[in-house]
Formats: structure tokens, sequence, C-alpha cells
């Protein structure tokens, strides 16, 4: 029973226009959380939070750096749930939403390795090395790049999706790597300091303003991705009738 | 007002490139969309002969 | 279920599959290139590539940095606890540098065992910690120190951290 109203809510928001209606009220709504979030992370982060004892204040570009790198590989992870449902079932709202995925990630992924590397200039003493951390960033960031060039290449966007889809999942398994790069080799990169199970080796007065940061960075990634959906939605639909409607309704 | 940091170049820009990445997240869907909205309200004034043509 | 789409399931599980084998292979023939540094104990084993550019992983040995004062030419030893490096270095040290911290070398070896240095890097460890902790902890000795074992290290560090 539970399990059918499910299946239909999802049949229903799987319709065009219904996924514009909702897409439409849910996004600002997220984006005023990422808004807050980010507010006050950034507050915390900036002005409460002590300086380390090793970097001073160079640590601070932490909670732009780990936030936006989480959400570019969380942000794969999503893409590729929806790469193989959109194979598997061919349900062309998740074919829309895996490729629109990929431009998101890839702008967190830049912003990690631009701000790795500003930190890495005082600490380290280098912009860049070729270590295994570094450099399987950086092929997330062109494998996101792939994705978006290849969808891009094609006339038939289903067709496209379909494709890309496929090369999201091969990509998939650069995830694992960026994650246990740091335990698998020597790295100049340090090992992790934030564990889901076990003990953090980051002091608890330094806590709150990642947590904020990355919970707002998620935020954004749902309404960014909304936004983008949405935009897709409407491109693809151009002649279809329930944009037709939408043009007339209103003026916007 | 502002904190006094050590290192404060490279933590302001930092946070700069996150907000000026941020920013750009929130513009592209809304100029894409309003771009794409005036393509198609010209499509259907084409379509519906109510096309005001500028240039006559 | 429809069979179609269980057959593209299988597909596409194939597929993951088949990629993260021919990944795992790779990554494990190539193991020995990936590693960025190697330590003191593997030179000394003489378990490196000769003739070729090296970077030496490891700590700053205490006690022996020694400044040239009338030039940028610095000298110290690099350790993994076990066996020492010596290294010569000439030019502008990062910020972390100092006694006991996890630093990167890249340079040559030469015939003697000297490390001619052209370029040194500051490893940090993972851990995080405002000042008054860290004073805290020293006073309890708990700084890493040759002998003790990382991982007690670290969690006394994460114990006294909480």
């Amino acid at each position: 029973m539970i399990w059918k109203t499910i299946k239909v809510g999802f049949h229903r928001l799987g319709s065009a226009p219904s996924f514009y209606r909702f897409s439409t009220v849910v996004s600002p709504w997220l984006w005023a959380g990422f808004a807050l979030c980010s507010v006050i992370g950034v507050y915390y982060a900036l002005y409460v939070v002590p300086p380390d004892y090793q970097q001073s204040d160079s640590f601070r570009i932490l909670y732009v750096h780990v936030p936006s790198a989480w959400q570019a590989m969380a942000g794969y992870v999503v893409m590729s749930i929806l790469a193989a449902i959109a194979l598997i079932w061919r349900i062309r709202l998740t074919e829309i939403m895996a490729m629109m995925c990929a431009p998101i990630g890839a702008a967190f992924t830049a912003i990690c390795l631009a701000t790795g590397s500003i930190w890495g200039r005082p600490m380290w003493g280098t912009w860049w090395e070729w270590d295994a951390r570094l450099t399987s960033m950086l092929v997330l960031l062109f494998i996101y790049l792939g994705i978006m060039g290849l969808y891009a290449a094609f006339d038939d966007k289903r067709k496209g999706a379909r494709v890309a889809c496929i090369l999201v999942l091969v990509g998939l398994v650069n995830i694992p790597i960026i994650h246990f790069s740091v335990e698998w080799w020597t790295t100049l990169h340090q090992g992790k300091t934030i564990r889901i199970f076990g003990e953090s080796s980051m002091h608890y007065s330094m806590m709150p303003p990642l947590i904020w940061m990355t919970i707002g960075v998620k935020l954004m990634f749902g309404a960014a991705l909304l936004d983008r959906a949405r935009n897709e939605l409407l491109t693809q639909d151009r002649r279809k009738g329930w944009v037709r409607k939408i043009l007339s309704n209103k003026g916007d | 007002m502002i904190p006094e940091l050590e290192y404060a170049v490279y933590v302001w820009s930092s946070y700069g490139i996150f907000a000026v990445v941020v920013a750009w997240q929130i513009l592209q869907p809304v100029l894409y969309r309003r771009r794409l909205m005036a393509e198609l309200r010209e499509e259907q004034a084409l379509q519906s002969g109510e096309y005001d043509d500028p240039n006559p | 279920m429809t069979p179609t789409r269980k057959k593209r399931l299988v597909v596409v599980g194939l597929l993951v599959l088949g990629v993260s084998t021919a990944t795992a292979i790779a990554l494990v023939a190539l193991n020995d290139n990936i590693r960025f540094s190697i330590g003191p104990s593997e030179i000394v084993a003489g378990d490196f590539p000769e003739g070729r550019q090296l970077r030496l992983g490891g700590l700053v040995a205490a006690g022996s940095v020694s400044r040239d004062p009338g030039s940028l030419a610095v000298g110290f030893k690099v350790t993994d606890c076990i066996h020492e490096v010596p290294v010569t270095f000439n030019g502008i040290l990062p910020d972390l540098f100092r006694e006991g911290q996890g630093v990167i070398a890249h340079g040559l070896l030469d015939e003697t065992g000297l490390f001619h240095a052209h370029e040194v890097l500051a490893r940090h460890d993972e851990t995080y910690m405002p000042p008054e902790v860290e004073r805290a902890m020293a006073l309890a000795g708990s700084g890493l120190v040759c002998g003790e074992p990382l991982e007690d290290h670290l969690a006394t560090v994460r114990g006294s951290t909480r």
C-alpha cells in the first residue's frame, strides 16, 4: 500500500509539468537554506574558530575546500545512481538529472582543486604536485568535463544522455581511488581527518563551521540541480503543449 | 570588523573563488532561462502571426 | 522487473565490475610508480631507482638542522626513526619546516649517501587543533618522538583533543 503510493508519487513527479512545478517551488527554499548555512558557516570559520597550532589561519581554507571535495565526490555518486536508473528503466527525467549533475560536480571539483592549490602554496611549499590524491582529483574534473562534452555533442539528447550515462558508470571507479589514495600510497596530501566510524583528529571546537558548510553545500547542489534540470526540460520540450501553456500563462 | 588573519591573501582568495563559483551556479540557470523564454515567446509569436517585427 | 530491465541491470552491473577489476589490476601493477616518496630505510636498503630524481620522505630529525648564516644553504637529516639520510638544500624552506615535521625532499642521492635536494616540501598531519591544546599536550609530552609508534601518537593526540 505504502509502496504503491510511493510508486505513484514518483511516476507523477516523473512527468515533465509536475517536475517543473515541483522544482519551481522547492529550489528557492534550498537556495535559502544554503544561504543561511553558509553565512553561519563562514562567520564561524573566519571569526569564531581558533587558529590551528601548526598552520595558523591558513587552515581556515579547509572550510571551503573539504565540503567542496566531499560534494564533488558525493555528486558523482548521485549522478551514477541516476545514470544506472536511467540506463535500466529509461526514465527521461533521471537521464536529464544525471546529465545536469555533471556541470555542478565539475564546479565543486574546480573549487576543491583551486583552493587546495592556494592552501598548498604556503603550507607545503608548492602549488601542485603529482601525488595520488591530487592527480585522481584532477582526473575527476576531466571525467566530469568529458561527460558534459559527450552529452553536448549529440543532437538527439536522449541518445546522448544514454551514451554519457555509460561514461558516468565507467568513471565511477575513480571515486574509491580518490577516497583511499591517501591510505594506499604515500602522498603529499595528509590522511583522513574526519571519520564517520571512529574518532576524528580535529578538535571539537573546530567542527561547527565544517558541519554548517557541508550541509549548505549539499543544499546548494540540490538547488542547482533542480534549476538546471528544469531548464533542460524546458529546452527539450519547447514544442510541447505544457511549455506553451506556461508561456502564455505568465509573462516571466 | 574584518578579521586580521595570517596568510590573509590565501584565505581570502580561497573564499573568493568559492563565492564566485557559487554565484555562477545561481546565475547560469537564471540567465539561461531568461534567454530561452524570450526565444520561445518569439517563436510562438511568429507562429501565431502576432510577431511585431522590430525592423520592418 | 521486466526481463529487458533485468538484462540491462546485469549489463550495468557487469560494466561497473569489469571496469573496477581492470583498474584494480592496473593499479596493483603500477603500485611502485604511484608511490610519491620513499623513506630513509628504502634508501639504505638500496630499494630505489638509481641515477634518477627521488622524493625522499620522512621526519626532520631532532637537532639535525644546521643553517649557513651567510646564505640560504641548510643541512638536515631525514629520519623514519630507524635510519637517517643527510640532506643538503639551498633555497627557501616552507613555513611549516621545523624539527620533527614531515618533509618531502626532491633531488638526487650522491655516491657518499648525501641527498642533494632542489626542492623541500612540508607535509602536515591530519590533526587540527587550537594552539592552547597543543601547548597542553606538549607539556604532557605527547609530541611525536622517535621510538613511539605513529598509531600510539595519534591515539594520544585524539585522546587529549577531546
